[in-house]
């Protein structure tokens, strides 16, 4: 049974529809990446999960239990990052995680230990310091820490990264990649990068419609398509010319420093490079380019807006 | 409904809220009795050097009570208002909403310790402040009655906290900091005034007569009797916009 499943979610702002009959399934102990665009919708799923908002229609079940934004229950077993953790800067940060503690009813005396735990797990060292002097990759360090610190069965975050300079989002991802297996992670992001990372399986949403569903490494199989990078000695104008002259190629473009091609199979790139060999070109450099997450994100919505 | 408890007191403590309103309490407190006493002498030595003669008749204790409430229904309402609504609407206006109530944390118990803490703050800032003013009446004026004046006192916060449930019920309408001030200043400024015209029938027993009734009962313009129906009512129609507030805060949209 899937620990979180939504069905035929709906929400209505007014007279935009940004959820239209929405359903997924998030498996245990999986990270489910959530991915697309500004405004596709996922901020608002998460935000009816967590009780934030109403749904307008469809259900949530967590563990196959009905999920009600009045019903506070389900809360225990969740934790939540928000895209922008917002805190209240007068406290210090062991001060925000002692009222989680209590606020999840957690036993008094296990406090401290459960507070160092997750400031060591989340590798933010500056406990005792006020987090209005807090970075932004300190208060998302924190904003995970206060999501952990119950042992939640599912830990909802709402693009952790997107704030982040590169080194934090490094760490964030660090930080999912070591949960991994540990619990379930739902990860809403439109960083394509970071979610082929992490996720084991990826939903994609779009004008509040899932599209596609599917584990990363399936989509990774199913990369059908022929495409390769190549770099000369020539010069790279000329090599494009002269792979473009090439009936077998189907597309050829200037990336980097070399060009990027596409023929129709692994027979036809023998040919294309027996002619390159035959015209002059001294290749230095020639690398399949296999299909990212990005690619498939593109296809997708291409396929769906066409 | 601990853990609110704490958070809000964290918040009151924290940001010097409790040391304001503590302190504004005090200096008003002081400031009624010896304005009321020196009041005569204040104005001989501004007009000192003028032709102008001035007899004032010497200050009573009425003086002392009246300088009392015109600062706490004036100065302090209007303080009160301000540090109260950011009290209320913090938690959402500075975005901290979402990670609080992700948490099994009730909506109503929020909304409850809010009340509970505005009543605390607001009765325990009136006793020193009363306790305060007493004490310098008692030595400055004859004739303090300390058990008419804590009746007045009490009525007094009886009226602070209805206007403040007021603001905390604005508070849950609206998603700023700024609407519910408005609103509650709407109805403080505008419509007390309008219904403050009115003495007559069931108006007298209105909650907006205790920015009055404390000084009138102190003067014997106002029984006992209509003071403790009129406290009553505030106190009924006060629990009513909690329970309102509570209502429309549950289905309220926090994103």
């Amino acid at each position: 049974m899937s620990l979180l499943s939504i069905k035929g979610l709906t929400k209505d702002f007014k007279a935009l529809r940004a959820l239209d009959d929405l359903s997924l399934e998030v498996q245990r102990n999986e990270v489910y990446g959530f991915i697309g665009r500004n405004g596709a919708g996922k901020t608002t799923t998460i935000n009816i999960i967590m009780g934030l908002l109403h749904g307008d229609g469809g259900e949530i079940y967590l563990d196959g239990e009905p999920v009600d934004m009045h019903d506070i229950n389900h809360r225990r077993r969740i934790g939540y990052v928000p895209d922008v953790p917002a805190f209240p800067r007068y406290l210090k940060a062991r001060e925000f995680l002692r009222f989680a503690c209590e606020a999840h009813e957690i036993d008094p005396t296990q406090h401290e230990a459960r507070i160092e735990t997750v400031l060591r797990d989340v590798g933010l060292e500056a406990g005792d310091r006020k987090i209005g002097t807090f970075s932004r990759g300190m208060k998302q360090r924190l904003a995970i820490a206060q999501a952990l610190v119950h042992k939640p069965e599912l830990l909802i975050m709402d693009e952790p990264t997107s704030a982040l300079d590169p080194i934090g989002r490094k760490d964030v991802l660090d930080i999912i990649a070591r949960l991994k297996n540990t619990m379930t992670v739902f990860y809403s992001t439109h960083i394509l990068d970071d979610a082929q990372k992490v996720c084991d399986r990826i939903g994609l949403i779009d004008r509040g419609k899932l599209l596609l569903e599917a584990s990363v490494a399936s989509i990774m199989r199913r990369d059908k398509t022929f495409r390769y990078y190549v770099e000369a000695e020539n010069d790279a104008d000329d090599v494009l010319k002269k792979l473009k002259a090439i009936d077998l190629v189907r597309e050829a473009f200037i990336e980097a420093h070399g060009i990027t091609f596409e023929v129709a199979s692994q027979e036809a790139l023998k040919d294309v490079v027996r002619t390159l060999v035959d015209a002059d070109v001294s290749m230095t450099t020639l690398t399949r380019k296999a299909k990212t997450l990005e690619d498939v994100f593109i296809e997708v919505l291409d396929e769906n807006h066409a | 409904m601990k853990t609110m408890l704490r958070y809000d007191f964290t918040y009151l403590w924290k940001t010097f809220k409790f040391v304001v309103m503590g302190g504004l309490g005090f200096f008003l407190a002081g400031l009624s009795v010896l304005t009321a006493r020196f009041m005569p002498e204040i104005f001989r030595l501004a007009f000192a050097d003028s032709d102008i003669i001035i007899d004032l008749p010497d200050p009573t204790v009425m003086d002392a009570y009246e300088q009392f409430f015109s600062n706490f229904t004036d100065l302090f309402v209007i303080v009160v208002i301000f540090l109260m609504v950011a009290f209320f609407t913090r938690d959402e206006t500075a975005g901290h909403a979402p990670l609080i109530f992700s948490k099994p944390l009730r909506r109503r118990n929020y909304i409850l310790t809010k009340s509970l803490w505005m009543v605390v703050t607001v009765f325990a800032t009136l006793l020193m402040s009363g306790l305060v003013f007493m004490y310098y009446t008692a030595f400055l004026f004859d004739g303090l009655d300390m058990a008419r004046f804590m009746l007045s006192l009490f009525a007094l916060g009886v009226f602070i906290i209805f206007l403040l449930h007021i603001a905390l019920f604005f508070t849950v309408w609206t998603k700023t900091y700024l609407a519910p001030v408005g609103l509650t200043f709407l109805v403080f400024l505008l419509v007390f005034s309008l219904l403050n015209m009115l003495q007559r029938g069931v108006f007298r027993f209105f909650p907006n007569q205790l920015m009055r009734y404390p000084l009138r009962y102190l003067q014997g313009e106002v029984s006992g009797g209509v003071l403790w129906a009129t406290i009553a009512i505030a106190i009924g129609l006060s629990a009513g916009l909690l329970l309102a507030t509570i209502a429309k805060f549950e289905e309220k949209e926090l994103a």
